[in-house]
């Protein structure tokens, strides 16, 4: 699912608001959500009080309420992984990146990976690098309004993730 | 298939490594998921049967592996799976996994838990400190298994797992230590919090959660993200390397100063072991430490280590019962116990 502001990443925050029985779903992607004041790179104690932070934010806003962050590949909730301590499936580092990068860095000092790599990884790694590139480029492409050459790059990028 | 284990030594309480007397073992483990399928706690059933399926296949094809025992958790009685962990072969948690089994390698040395927390959980288990050669051997495992199975992994945070505590490398480095001399001194209530501040921890005799005793010390390392692997090892086994030193500073100073209340406690220790009639098991650990002690500072008639190594283990509750063919009550294991002890110190 796509960033719903930008409309180019991958949108890792999810929720919904409930005002006057109408309900709005909103997907943002991590830059945008921070643009807009969702980001949680201000917490200074974020993982156990994520769901506080949530519901405050929420709170703020006439009769809103917030919806838990939740894994599509696996359905586990936020307050699961919380409360149990461990991920359902690989997706779930995607799902819960924002507070899992700050537990990271609590537990690990850090957030990057250096050690040992799949069978394979280098030709992985290869594609990955590409597809950055050209999603960097389909930003600039879209920011100086050059559509031809983002849908251009959009197929690019199309093909090389199938 | 486990009576066969009951009978045999596995190959790291044989004390034949570097720093033995103090450095009991050593363990590597790496943690693995396979990529797409939901982590194990989290899996239905026919993913987990899935999982199984697919890692034994892989297994069969590894040359290291190829004549492996296959445990399952499923076959087995609370007795047995209770030796299963006091070996050192399977995680307490893993005893409760829905559908967990664990390959078992010729004298121990290489054992692959699966499904338990991670769809795998391989180690290598040896004796003394011997990290470097533990690494290398499950190393090579872990790359002969990754040409057959898609491991889960991410580009940040490399090799994914179910608890954010393992991601990264999955890799978990320990060594088994006896440090009673810095236990009497208490100067390793100043060690254990020092451990943390340099990505270290120290467990029980069990791993997470469990307790400590009978003077052992398990130390591994804490962080398992950002650093390589041969760099977290290298810091541990240096790490280690500075413990046993203090321990052997230590050992020194009750040798030469520690008198005769020194003297007589390891020989009370002895006492109690060579004649009791009932021995329980914390009890039984506790003196064994000090014997162990006093062994080595020459205080009481030489034993093998590998035989006080032995004693550590046959001496748990589910491996007498077992070795008696099955279930008893704990006064007559206590009455076995010092029975074994007193045949193991040739005091029978």
């Amino acid at each position: 699912m796509v960033c719903d502001i930008c409309g180019i990443k991958e949108a890792s925050i999810h929720f919904k608001q409930v005002i006057n029985n109408q309900t709005t779903s909103i997907h943002l992607c991590e830059e945008c959500a921070e643009e807009k004041g969702f980001g949680l790179s201000s917490i200074s104690q974020p993982f156990p009080n994520l769901l506080e932070f949530f519901s405050n934010i929420f709170k703020e806003e006439k009769g809103a309420i917030a919806e838990e962050m939740r894994c599509t590949g696996c359905g586990m909730g936020l307050s699961e992984f919380q409360k149990g301590g461990r991920l359902g499936c690989s997706d779930c580092f995607e799902a819960f990146k924002q507070p899992l990068l700050s537990l990271l860095k609590q537990i690990h000092g850090n957030t990057v990976h250096i050690g040992r790599h799949p069978f394979g990884f280098e030709k992985i790694a290869q594609k990955e690098k590409k597809l950055k590139i050209l999603k960097d480029e389909l930003k600039k492409a879209i920011s100086t309004e050059n559509y031809e050459e983002a849908a251009r790059l959009r197929d690019m990028i199309k093909a090389l993730e199938q | 298939m486990l009576e066969n284990y009951i009978k045999t030594s596995p190959e790291w309480l044989n004390a034949k490594g570097e720093e033995a007397d103090i450095a009991i073992s050593s363990r590597i483990r790496l943690a693995r998921n396979i990529k797409d399928i939901p982590f194990a706690h989290w899996a239905p059933m026919n993913d987990l049967e899935k999982v199984t399926k697919m890692i034994e296949e892989a297994i069969s094809r590894i040359p290291s592996l190829k004549n492996a025992d296959i445990i399952r958790q499923n076959d087995l009685i609370p007795l047995q799976k209770q030796f299963l962990v006091e070996r050192h072969l399977v995680s307490p948690e893993h005893t409760n996994s829905k559908l967990g089994s664990v390959i078992v390698s010729e004298r121990e040395i290489i054992s692959i838990m699966i499904n338990e927390e991670d769809h795998l959980r391989m180690q290598v288990l040896s004796s003394g400190l011997n990290l470097v050669d533990s690494w290398q051997i499950i190393a090579k495992v872990e790359e002969e298994l990754s040409a057959i199975l898609p491991f889960a992994f991410s580009f940040d945070f490399g090799y994914l797992t179910a608890c954010p505590t393992n991601v990264g490398t999955g890799m978990r480095a320990s060594i088994m230590l006896h440090l009673p001399a810095l236990s009497l001194s208490n100067k390793i209530e100043k060690i254990i919090p020092f451990l943390s501040k340099v990505g270290m921890v120290s467990r029980g005799f069990y791993g997470e959660k469990s307790e400590t005793f009978g003077d052992l010390f398990q130390v591994s390392n804490q962080i398992t993200l950002g650093k390589k692997e041969e760099e977290l090892i290298e810091a541990l086994i240096k790490v280690i390397r500075q413990i046993i030193d203090y321990e052997k500073e230590e050992r020194e100073l009750l040798r030469t100063r520690g008198g005769i209340q020194i003297e007589d406690r390891f020989k009370r220790a002895y006492g109690l072991l060579v004649n009791a009639k009932l021995i329980p098991s914390r009890e039984a650990m506790e003196l064994l430490s000090i014997i162990r002690l006093g062994i080595h500072l020459g205080f009481l008639p030489s034993i093998p280590t590998e035989r006080l190594n032995r004693l550590l283990v046959f001496t748990q509750p589910a491996h007498l019962q077992l070795a008696i063919g099955g279930a008893s009550n704990p006064a007559l294991r206590d009455r076995e116990r010092a029975e074994l002890i007193q045949r193991e110190l040739e005091i029978r």
